[in-house]
C-alpha cells in the first residue's frame, strides 16, 4: 500500500509481519523519542528557527504543487524533471492527506485534559455544582465505554454474554447519543431564536436611512422567501410586467443583483485581506501572541 | 400612545411564550401543501444530480450537526430521494462528529420509507452498501482530504463507517478517483464550500451543489453567477422546494410543516420590530425614556 | 432486561431528548440549577462521544491497524508527532507544540495561492456582463456594476476618500451593502427560527406521540403524576432559593 510519496519510498523497508514488527514499532517509537528529546534540548535562541522553517515547509507543500508546471515546457532545459518533480507532490496528496488526518485525530484528547483538570477539582474540593462535574465524568466515560464496547465483541464472555453485552451497550449507546447528545446540541442551538425574538423587539431599531434600507430589504426577503410571501401577492398576475412585482420575484432580484453584487464586493475585499494573512503566516511574519511571545 | 410606550417594558418571557405558541400551530396541523414557488437554483440542483451519468456517484460532504439539524437534515434527505429515484450512487462522508451519526441514521430513514413504497410497486430493494454508502467522520487538514480523495478515493477513505473495506462494497468498488465524482454536494454549517472550489469541483470541473444553513446563503449568490456553484438549497426553504420536484409536493413532511411555522415566525419577528420601532418613535417624540431600553 | 432495553431504547431516547429540551429551556425563565446539570451533561456526552468517534472512525483504522495488522511499523511516528501537541500543558517546552502547529498552519497559508486562483479568479471573469438581451437583464446588469464599484470604493483604503467622486461613490457604496447586509439578516432570522422550529417539531411530533402511546396503559397514569411532583417540587425549591439569592 503505497502510504508515502514516491520519492521517501525507496529509503524505506516496506512492510515487516510477524514478531520483528512489534522490534520495528519499538525501534521507531525510540527513534521518536529521542526525536523529541532532541527538540526538547535545543538552545532557545534557536527554537524560533525550528517553528518557522517547519510553517514555511508545510506551506511549501501546497505553493510548489499549484504552482510549479505538470508539464514540461519545450525548450526549457531541465523542466521535465521540475514536471516529475511537480506530479509527484500531486500523487503525494493521498499520502499527506492520511498522515495529516491521523496526526491531527491525535488532538482528540487536548481539550478533554482542560476539562478533566477543572472538574477533577471541583469534584475533589466538593465546591459548589460539583455534582454537575460529577456527571461530566459519568456522562463522558459512559457513551465512550458503551461505544467502544458495542463495536468490539468481548469474546471471552462466551458467545451467549457477548450478545447480550452488545445489545445493552448498543440500546445505551441509543438512548445517549439520540437523547442526550442530539436533543441539548440541537437544543443548545435554538437558545439563539429566543434572543432574536427578544432583539426584534428591543434592539432593531431603525435610526438612520441607512438602517431603514437594511431593515426594508431584510422585510421583503423575510417575507419572499417563505410561502406567505407568495400568498401576500398572489393576486398580482404570474408572467408580464406586474409579475416582477410579486413579492418573491423581488426577493430573488433582490439576492441575484444587488446582492450579489455587494456580497461579491466583499468577497474581493476579503480574498485580497486572506492572501495578504496567509504569506504573512507561511512566512512567519505575522505579529500576535502566538507568534511574537518568547519561545 | 402611552401603551405603545409601555408595552417597551414587556417581560421578554412572554415574547418567548407567543412564539412558542405561533410556531406550534402549523406544526401541529402540519399541512401538507408545499410552495410552488421553485426558485431557479433548486430546480439547477434537480438538473445537475439529473446529469450524473450511471456510473459516477455523487459525494455528500456533511458538516453540520445536530445544532442545524432541522435545516440541514431535510435537504440532504430531499436529494437521497432524488438520488434513490435516480438509481444514482451516492457516498456520504462527514467533517462532523455528530453529523456523521445523524447522516447516516438519515440514510437508513429514507432508504426504509422508498423501500416501502418500492415493495408495493414490487421493484428491487435499496440497500446499503450497494446504493450507497457511509464512510464515516473526517479530520485534518481539509485541502490535504479534499485534494487527496480526488487524487486517490480508495486510499483516503479506506473503510465505510462500519468498518468494511470500500473494495467490498459495490457503491464504492469502482470509484478510483475524481473521474468517478460525477458531482459533490456540501451540505453544512460551517462554510467549506472554498475548500471544495478550490481543490476539486473547479480545477476538475466537477458540479457543486452548496446546501448552506439560511445564514450562510446570501453569501453564495456570486458562487452561483460565476458558475462555480450549480445549484443551491437555501436552508429548510430550499429542502421544500426541493421535495416539490421530487415529488413530494402533496406530502405532509417536517420541511412543508417547517415552511408554514416559518411563514408564521416571519410576520411575528416583522410585527415586532415594528412595533418596538413606533413604541420607540412615540418615545423620542414625547421625550420619554422608559421605554425600549432594556435587552434580555 | 436485554430484550427490554433492546425493544424500548427509542421510547427512552425520544423521553430524555424531551427531558434534554426543557431542562435546557429553563434558562429563558432565569439562570437556575437545571440547565447547569443538563449543561454538564451535554458537555460530558459530547466529549466523550468525540474521542469514541475520532478512535472509531480515524485512529482505528487508518493508524492502529495498518500499523499493527498491515506491518506498516512506521504509522507509529504519526503518534510521535500528534504527541507533539500535548507539549502545551509544559511549561518549559510548550514551544514544541508550536512546531505541528506551525505544520498545519503551513499548510493552510501554503493553499492561498490555489484558493485565490480557483476562487476568485472566476468571480473576476464572470463580472465582465455583456449589456445585452431583455430591458429588465440590461438594467439588472446596470445594477450590478454601480453595486459592485460603489462597495468595492467603500473597500478601498489605499488613499483617504478626499476627492468628491470617490467620497460620494463610497457613501453610495455603503448604501448598497446595507442591501447585502438585510438580505444576510433575513436569511439569519430564517435559520434561527428554523432550529427553533426543530426543537418544537421534535415536541409535537414525536415526544407527544410517545406521551399518547405510554397513556394506554395504567402504570403510566401512576408514574407521571409522581414524577411530575417531585420535578416540579425540587424545581420550586431550586427556583425560590436562587430568587432569594439574587434579592
Amino acid at each position: 500500500m503505497g502510504y508515502l510519496p514516491d520519492f521517501p519510498m525507496a529509503l524505506l523497508p516496506v512492510s515487516v509481519h510477524g514478531k520483528m514488527l512489534a522490534v520495528y514499532i519499538f525501534g521507531a517509537l525510540m527513534a521518536g523519542a529521542a526525536g523529541l528529546v532532541a527538540l526538547m534540548a535545543v538552545p532557545p535562541r534557536y527554537r524560533k528557527i525550528v517553528v518557522v522553517g517547519v510553517t514555511f515547509f508545510g506551506g511549501l507543500y501546497f505553493s510548489l504543487e499549484f504552482l510549479l508546471p505538470h508539464q514540461p515546457v519545450a525548450h526549457i532545459p531541465g523542466s521535465a524533471g521540475v514536471a516529475r518533480f511537480a506530479n509527484s507532490l500531486t500523487r503525494a496528496k493521498p499520502n499527506i492527506a492520511d498522515w495529516a488526518m491521523v496526526i491531527a485525530s491525535f488532538t482528540l484528547l487536548l481539550g478533554t485534559f482542560n476539562l478533566f483538570a477543572i472538574h477533577s477539582r471541583a469534584v475533589k474540593k466538593k465546591t459548589e455544582g460539583w455534582y454537575n462535574s460529577l456527571a461530566f465524568f459519568i456522562t463522558f466515560f459512559l457513551i465512550l465505554i458503551v461505544g467502544i464496547l458495542k463495536d468490539s465483541p468481548v469474546s471471552k464472555l462466551g458467545p451467549g454474554a457477548a450478545k447480550g453485552l452488545q445489545s445493552v451497550c448498543t440500546s445505551l449507546y441509543g438512548i445517549l447519543f439520540d437523547g442526550f447528545v442530539q436533543n441539548l446540541d440541537a437544543t443548545m442551538f435554538s437558545l439563539i431564536a429566543f434572543y432574536i425574538v427578544s432583539a426584534a423587539y428591543r434592539a432593531f431599531r431603525v435610526r438612520s436611512a441607512e438602517a431603514g434600507l437594511m431593515m426594508g430589504t431584510a422585510g421583503i426577503i423575510m417575507l419572499g422567501l417563505v410561502p406567505v410571501g407568495a400568498w401576500l401577492t398572489n393576486w398580482l398576475p404570474s408572467t408580464g410586467l406586474l409579475a416582477s412585482l410579486r413579492l418573491e420575484n423581488i426577493t430573488y432580484w433582490l439576492l441575484t443583483w444587488p446582492n450579489m453584487a455587494a456580497q461579491r464586493a466583499i468577497e474581493f475585499g476579503l480574498a485580497i485581506g486572506a492572501v495578504a494573512m496567509s504569506l504573512r503566516i507561511w512566512l512567519s511574519l505575522e505579529r500576535g501572541s502566538f507568534f511574537d511571545r518568547q519561545l | 400612545m402611552r401603551f405603545l410606550i409601555r408595552l417597551q417594558n414587556i417581560d421578554r418571557r412572554i415574547l418567548y411564550v407567543l412564539v412558542a405558541i405561533v410556531l406550534s400551530v402549523p406544526l401541529i396541523i402540519r399541512p401538507a401543501k408545499h410552495p410552488e414557488t421553485v426558485f431557479p437554483e433548486v430546480r439547477k440542483t434537480y438538473d445537475t444530480i439529473d446529469a450524473v451519468k450511471p456510473d459516477n456517484i455523487v459525494l455528500l460532504s456533511v458538516s453540520w450537526g445536530a445544532g442545524t439539524q432541522a435545516e440541514n437534515d431535510p435537504q440532504m434527505q430531499a436529494l437521497m430521494r432524488h438520488m434513490f429515484a435516480n438509481n444514482t450512487k451516492f457516498v456520504v462522508m462527514s467533517w462532523s462528529l455528530v453529523g456523521s451519526e445523524l447522516s447516516y441514521q438519515s440514510g437508513m430513514h429514507v432508504q426504509a420509507d422508498v423501500n416501502k413504497q418500492r415493495s408495493r410497486e414490487g421493484k428491487p430493494l435499496l440497500e446499503y452498501g450497494k446504493d450507497w454508502a457511509h464512510v464515516g467522520y473526517k479530520t485534518g487538514s481539509i485541502s490535504a482530504i479534499v485534494s487527496g480523495l480526488g487524487e486517490n478515493f480508495q486510499q483516503v477513505m479506506k473503510q465505510d463507517r462500519n468498518g468494511t473495506p470500500l473494495t467490498e462494497l459495490a457503491a464504492t468498488r469502482n470509484i478510483k478517483n475524481y473521474r468517478d465524482i460525477g458531482a459533490v454536494v456540501d451540505l453544512t454549517s460551517v462554510g467549506l464550500m472554498g475548500y471544495w472550489i478550490a481543490y476539486l469541483t473547479t480545477p476538475k470541473h466537477i458540479p457543486l451543489i452548496y446546501c448552506p444553513t439560511a445564514v450562510m446563503s446570501a453569501t453564495a449568490y456570486p458562487y452561483l453567477d460565476s458558475g462555480q456553484l450549480s445549484g443551491m438549497l437555501n436552508g429548510v426553504m430550499g429542502a421544500v422546494q426541493y421535495e416539490t420536484l421530487v415529488g413530494q409536493a402533496d406530502v405532509a413532511t417536517d420541511a412543508s410543516a417547517s415552511s408554514w411555522a416559518l411563514s408564521a415566525a416571519h410576520i411575528y419577528i416583522i410585527l415586532l420590530i415594528v412595533l418596538g420601532n413606533l413604541g420607540y418613535l412615540v418615545a423620542r417624540k414625547t421625550g420619554d425614556r422608559s421605554g425600549g431600553s432594556k435587552l434580555g | 432486561m436485554v430484550n427490554w432495553l433492546a425493544a424500548n431504547y427509542g421510547s427512552i431516547a425520544i423521553w430524555a431528548g424531551a427531558l434534554c429540551t426543557f431542562g435546557i429551556y429553563t434558562i429563558l425563565y432565569k439562570e437556575n440549577k437545571f440547565y447547569r446539570f443538563f449543561e454538564h451533561i451535554f458537555i460530558g456526552v459530547y466529549g466523550g462521544y468525540g474521542v469514541y468517534i475520532t478512535w472509531h472512525n480515524i485512529i482505528l483504522p487508518k493508524w492502529w491497524r495498518p500499523m499493527t495488522s498491515e506491518g506498516l511499523w512506521w504509522w507509529i511516528f504519526a503518534a510521535v508527532l500528534g504527541s507533539m501537541f500535548y507539549f502545551m500543558y509544559s511549561k518549559k517546552h510548550a514551544w514544541i507544540s508550536r512546531v505541528i502547529f506551525g505544520l498545519f498552519m503551513g499548510f493552510a497559508a501554503g493553499g492561498i495561492f490555489r484558493e485565490f486562483y480557483e476562487g476568485y479568479f472566476p468571480q473576476i471573469g464572470s463580472s465582465m456582463k455583456p449589456f445585452s438581451g431583455s430591458y429588465s437583464n440590461i438594467l439588472s446588469v446596470a445594477v450590478f456594476y454601480v453595486v459592485l464599484l460603489a462597495a468595492m470604493s467603500y473597500f478601498f483604503f489605499s488613499f483617504e476618500h478626499k476627492h468628491p467622486a470617490v467620497k460620494n461613490t463610497a457613501a453610495a457604496g455603503r448604501w448598497f451593502l446595507m442591501i447585502g447586509f438585510g438580505a444576510m439578516f433575513g436569511a439569519t432570522v430564517m435559520g434561527r427560527m428554523t432550529l427553533f422550529i426543530g426543537r418544537l417539531n421534535f415536541l409535537i411530533n414525536r415526544w407527544i406521540p410517545e406521551v399518547r402511546a405510554e397513556a394506554q396503559s395504567s402504570l403510566f397514569w401512576i408514574i407521571m403524576p409522581a414524577v411530575v411532583l417531585i420535578v416540579s417540587t425540587i424545581g420550586y425549591f431550586v427556583f425560590r432559593k436562587s430568587q432569594k439569592l439574587e434579592a
